[in-house]
């Protein structure tokens, strides 16, 4: 029996999945009509009793979230969706704008009347421009139907392609047209966020989910997931893979089952490593394979569920060349505030470029991991302790690797054998 | 609504191909296909 559970993805292999018309045929708006009549907080305690966390990788309740907000006190309040998907493996948000824009208008609806705001603010990342366009004509259709625009606007905004404006208070000073940097917290942007106003910030994937809770009803959603990580989610599946894509499931299903139903790894080739949620998190190998990608599941095992981004990694994979392109987007996506990020992922690119490259010594390592735990935890914001994630845990794993790069006098893999293209003779 | 539609201008998106480039492509949708007891 499968363990797949489309509820997100219901629908996107209808060929007007994306319409309003499509959305309405299955019940679209409907949930926002119901919600509308709802008092506020009864709303907010739905969300609560739902159990559903953050989908954007940190995994706070959602209607905890939202309960933070203070009511009564008259002051304009924003809620701003983080459509800014920029992290290296992470694709989930960008599939469910272009096949369903409108279920996140809907949950924008709801939660803009669940916190009392009335303005909705989606920042999209700027390189996704079908998507832009896709999101830009729904909101456009949803205020022709009379569905925005009586006392709750969304207005959606385009970055400019910064990975630090994902990170939600950098976020809120691009949107306010500063220079994204991340903001000290306290105040949080429950209490000052947006225009020193009352913010929730939320994930995509978190809004999207709301319009099927409200349609129905808490226990429905407790009843997928574990026991602390309720619902259902989106994995996405991609690498040495034979068929990648988005895998909506309960959470708690482990990578094993995922690859079960998704095909397998690469044919005629073995996992070597895996990313539970991202690059920066911290790599699991084979013997993670029955980890429960639940919050708790993956934390028990070392690592984080971050954003369900399963990248997967073949044995034609080299370690040392994985984590250095990572490290290098780290480098390159540092906003500079911090001093340990700043000038600490600048370090780890020189280390492990030498060492990539066959000219680094084992002092090096010690090094690396020295750098690393300067970083971790004394950067300003989690971009930082990102960017060690995947360094220490290769260390960890994959030490010999980085000792047979030191001995080979250079990388011991061939670069094409992990290609898609390898074998084809090209 | 002045708004999105002054946004979707100056960002040169307001083109008129929003609906193009639409279906999630077959590996995307394997999982949906399985769910609902196909592939």
């Amino acid at each position: 029996m499968s363990k797949l559970t489309p509820v997100l993805s219901a629908h996107w292999d209808e060929k007007d999945s994306f319409t309003i018309e499509g959305y309405k045929r299955h019940g679209g708006y409907t949930a926002s009509a119901k919600a509308l009549a709802m008092d506020p907080d009864a709303i907010i305690q739905l969300v609560k009793d739902s159990g559903l966390r953050g989908r954007g990788g940190a995994g706070f309740p959602t209607g905890m979230k939202w309960g933070f907000i203070p009511q009564g006190d008259n002051r304009e309040h924003y809620l701003v969706v983080n459509a800014d998907e920029s992290e290296p493996g992470t694709c989930k948000d960008t599939p469910l704008l272009m096949a369903n824009p409108h279920v996140l208008i809907e949950g924008c609806i709801i939660a803009c009347h669940a916190i009392r705001a009335k303005h909705a603010f989606i920042y999209i990342r700027g390189e996704v421009t079908h998507v832009v366009r896709r999101v830009n004509q729904a909101i456009e259709d949803a205020y022709k139907a009379g569905l925005l625009g009586n006392g709750i606007d969304v207005v959606l905004h385009i970055g400019a392609g910064a990975y630090i404006c994902g990170e939600e208070t950098a976020l809120l000073d691009s949107l306010e047209g500063f220079r994204g940097q991340p903001r000290l917290r306290p105040p949080f942007p429950a209490i000052a966020g947006l225009y020193a106003r009352p913010t929730v910030v939320n994930n995509v994937e978190s809004i999207a989910s709301v319009p099927a809770i409200i349609a129905n009803g808490a226990e429905w959603y407790q009843s997928m997931g574990t026991e602390k990580s309720k619902g259902a989610t989106l994995y996405s599946l991609s690498g040495h893979v034979n068929n990648p894509g988005q895998f909506e499931a309960p959470l708690g299903i482990t990578l094993r089952e995922i690859l079960e139903l998704s095909g397998g790894i690469r044919t005629g080739h073995t996992l070597k490593f895996w990313t539970p949620g991202g690059s920066s998190t911290p790599l699991f190998t084979a013997e993670h394979l029955d980890v429960p990608l639940d919050y708790e599941g993956v934390s028990a095992a070392g690592s984080m569920l971050g954003t369900k981004a399963l990248q997967i990694f073949d044995e034609t994979t080299c370690v040392v060349r994985a984590v250095l392109r990572w490290t290098e987007f780290y480098k390159h996506e540092s906003c500079g505030k911090c001093t340990p990020c700043r000038e600490g992922t600048w370090w780890l690119v020189q280390l492990l470029r030498d060492l990539e490259a066959g000219k680094g010594t084992e002092a090096d390592l010690a090094k690396l991991l020295d750098l690393c735990d300067n970083i971790m935890g004394r950067s300003f914001c989690a971009l930082g302790d990102g960017a060690t994630s995947p360094i220490t845990s290769s260390i960890k794993y994959f030490r010999d690797e980085y000792i047979a790069h030191i001995t080979h006098g250079g990388c011991p893999f061939d670069p094409v054998a992990s290609t898609l293209f390898a074998g084809a003779g090209a | 609504m002045d708004n999105a539609y002054a946004l979707g201008y100056v960002a040169g998106i307001s083109d008129g191909l929003a609906n193009e480039g639409v279906q999630a492509g077959e590996p995307t949708l394997l999982g949906l296909k399985k769910a609902k007891g196909g592939a």
